[in-house]
């Protein structure tokens, strides 16, 4: 394998051209999933084939696993894993606040991640035990170690998890606003991970329970790689600087 | 031009050493080395150059800058007084010595200038306004100038007759509204200027590979703690939006008030009606650290009333404008924007969240906002909060978001009075009121569409 995948960067970027083009056309298609009350755009399928397509073949026996549903050989050596579209309710709403996400695994562990931001043009890309680079320049996160003065990026529960985990959510949010300088939801996993990664965001705090490992892996990759801890407290997840991740979670009591 | 160039600089410190010398030699009897100390005092007062204003930002820095300059200036003063004409009235030494002295100070002085300038001229490079031939043009900015005026007209005609309004009224509104249209236009051509300036300052589109490293924003080395590129870049902004609002033609520019957001800039009252409101940069909390979201917006009040709203967001490229009672549009007249139609347990809602260090003295109230808070969470599907009231209520307008709230009273009406008219153009609602509880001026607003509108308001009981 060459050590920084020029194509695969080239592909997701690709698919992400595409796919903005096909917002600002408005010929996406938006179906609800039957079981949650997520959606799917047919943007999501086109994002999905085209990239699976293309990197089976250059990695012919990889695996790959998809939100949208396609699995192709889930217990391979490196298997990919796909969202093509983190943030689907922006995306079928017309917000620019969207993202591909993609990332490798390497026996159970992540090894690369791919976070491509269409609207905004930021290729975020990582190895782990390397740099993280942001449109192919190397960015660090952030080293602010104060709370007062940390601008926060904060996840929130859905509707979907239980009252008493979204009664348990308010609560820490209450305590985060009077403690931190800023809070901020951008409702995007994966981006929310990135721009904490290039030190926009000082952390980010995820009390939702309820995220999927395609919509946060790659995302990991790059803030670890840019120098971040990525901590997980029973599926919420604390991450940026070591020693402002330490405070957060024994302010959060995690 | 603005652009400040070492021929300019050069310029003035001669022209003001030269005139300083000469007029202290031909006054009998007085020496020149008082004259030189008054008229360093007079440039830490006043300063002439309104670069240093532009590129610094905070007082200390500025008058650091003046101090460093006056120095320079006087060293240049003694450095023609030796060299280019001896003193009628005092006993000068022989010119020989006159010389050594006159040139090695002549040395210092051009030495210290070459210094300061590299100093205050770090980030020339990233002002460089040359248009980039493969950024593609908004599409508003691609019409020629009368038929921007023409299709807004024709637009606006459409929409309201299917409004449903009859052909007297809107003939009335048309005659009304087309001076504004000019006017929006004349907005429009400013953030044209600005779209050219962000696209060579900060990393975007098909300029990445080469921009990036001159965009990066901690370039600038004037010595401060934390963002002075952000102020700097945010009055170069508000610079460039003076410069076109002066040139529309209504309504005047020398009659309109001036409110804007930056501190120790321009701000002006005439009393005549007529006020812009403007906000250069809101989110330069987020620039300094290169999130990519913030927004220029600016308004046009006429009695308390906006009549014009353009939010221009350059990172994503959505440039939002409105003009009261014609509807509110996304990038061109042609995609005219409407609030959505979702119901409270499907909103998304963006919200200002209230700060505790504003309520210092009062943590009930705190308590009271983080209660209506926790209510607005429970019942709606999500929340969002990118941090950015002009943004927020722009998206309402384009039907992304149903409803934008402001907890505390932190926003200043520069921030929202765009935001607002988008709303109300879109069909949506707004309950705008204003508070002084936490700050002096701040306002608090709930926007959203019909469908929760009143909820909103009980929950959060404005």
């Amino acid at each position: 394998m060459k050590s920084v995948p020029e194509d695969v960067i080239e592909i997701v970027r690709e698919s992400g051209i595409l796919i903005k083009e096909m917002m600002h056309k408005k010929s996406v298609k938006v179906t609800h999933k039957k079981d949650s009350g997520d959606l799917v755009t047919s943007a999501d399928l086109e994002v999905q084939q085209s990239i699976f397509t293309k990197i089976m073949k250059i990695y012919p026996d990889h695996g790959f696993c998809s939100e949208e549903g396609k699995r192709v050989r889930p217990d391979a050596e490196y298997v990919w894993i796909l969202d093509p579209i983190d943030g689907t309710k922006h995306y079928a709403i017309g917000n620019p606040l969207y993202a591909i996400s993609l990332a490798l695994k390497r026996e159970g562990e992540l090894i690369r991640g791919l976070v491509y931001i269409p609207e905004m043009d930021q290729m975020y890309y990582a190895e782990k035990g390397g740099n993280a680079l942001l449109n192919g320049h190397s960015i660090h996160c952030s080293l602010e170690e104060r709370l007062d003065e940390t601008i926060l990026c904060l996840e929130m529960p859905s509707r979907h998890e239980s009252a008493a985990k979204r009664k348990w959510a308010l609560e820490k949010i209450g305590i985060l606003v009077d403690h931190v300088q800023r809070v901020r939801i951008i409702g995007v996993g994966s981006i929310g991970l990135c721009l904490c990664a290039m030190g926009g965001y000082d952390a980010y705090v995820s009390l939702s329970g309820a995220w999927k490992c395609y919509d946060l892996a790659a995302g990991q990759v790059v803030l670890q790689a840019a120098g971040g801890e990525f901590l997980m407290y029973d599926r919420r997840i604390v991450a940026g600087p070591a020693v402002l991740c330490k405070r957060i979670a024994s302010l959060l009591d995690l | 031009m603005s652009r400040v160039t070492k021929k300019d600089i050069t310029f003035g410190v001669i022209v003001v050493g030269l005139v300083t010398t000469r007029l202290a030699e031909w006054i009998p009897g007085v020496i020149v080395d008082p004259l030189l100390l008054a008229s360093s005092a007079f440039w830490l007062v006043w300063n002439p150059w309104p670069f240093l204003q532009s590129k610094i930002g905070g007082k200390k820095e500025l008058l650091r800058a003046k101090i460093l300059f006056t120095i320079l200036l006087s060293v240049g003063s003694l450095a023609f007084y030796f060299l280019v004409h001896p003193h009628p009235l005092r006993i000068e030494p022989t010119g020989l010595y006159r010389f050594i002295v006159g040139s090695a100070l002549f040395i210092l002085f051009i030495s210290g200038y070459i210094l300061l300038y590299h100093l205050y001229n770090q980030e020339a490079r990233i002002l460089n306004l040359e248009p980039l031939q493969h950024i593609k043009l908004l599409p508003v900015f691609e019409h020629k100038e009368e038929s921007f005026i023409e299709d807004g007209l024709t637009v606006i005609k459409t929409h309201l007759h299917e409004e449903g309004k009859d052909p007297d009224t809107v003939k009335k509104i048309i005659e009304e509204r087309q001076p504004f249209i000019r006017t929006l236009q004349g907005v429009l051509s400013a953030i044209n200027e600005i779209e050219l300036l962000f696209t060579n300052s900060y990393d975007r589109g098909d300029v990445r590979k080469e921009t990036y490293e001159s965009g990066d924003l901690s370039v600038i080395r004037i010595p401060s703690r934390g963002g002075q590129y952000s102020i700097i870049l945010a009055t170069k902004v508000q610079e460039i939006l003076l410069q076109h609002l002066k040139k529309i033609p209504f309504p005047p520019f020398s009659e309109c008030d001036v409110k804007t957001d930056e501190p120790g800039t321009f701000v002006r009252e005439v009393g005549k009606g007529y006020t812009w409101v403007i906000d250069p940069i809101d989110g330069s909390r987020h620039f300094r650290r290169k999130l990519p979201l913030f927004t220029t917006s600016i308004a046009l009040q006429h009695e308390g009333k906006t009549l014009l709203g353009v939010i221009y967001a350059p990172v994503t490229r959505e440039l939002f404008f409105a003009v009261k009672e014609c509807g509110a549009y996304l990038n061109d007249w042609s995609t005219r924007l409407q609030v959505s139609e979702i119901e409270m347990g499907q909103a998304l809602v963006h919200i200002e969240f209230p700060h505790k260090d504003l309520y210092s003295n009062d943590s009930t109230e705190f308590e009271k906002e983080c209660e209506a808070l926790k209510t607005v969470l429970m019942k709606t599907k999500r929340v969002r909060g990118l941090g950015l009231g002009t943004l927020g209520l722009a998206y309402v307008a384009k039907g992304s978001f149903e409803a934008y709230i402001t907890f505390p009273g932190t926003s200043l009406v520069s921030d929202v009075a765009a935001g607002i008219l988008l709303v109300k153009e879109a069909k949506g609602q707004v309950k705008f009121v204003e508070t002084s509880t936490v700050m002096k001026n701040g306002v608090r607003v709930i926007a959203s569409n019909k469908e929760i509108h009143q909820e909103l308001i009980d929950i959060v009981k404005l």
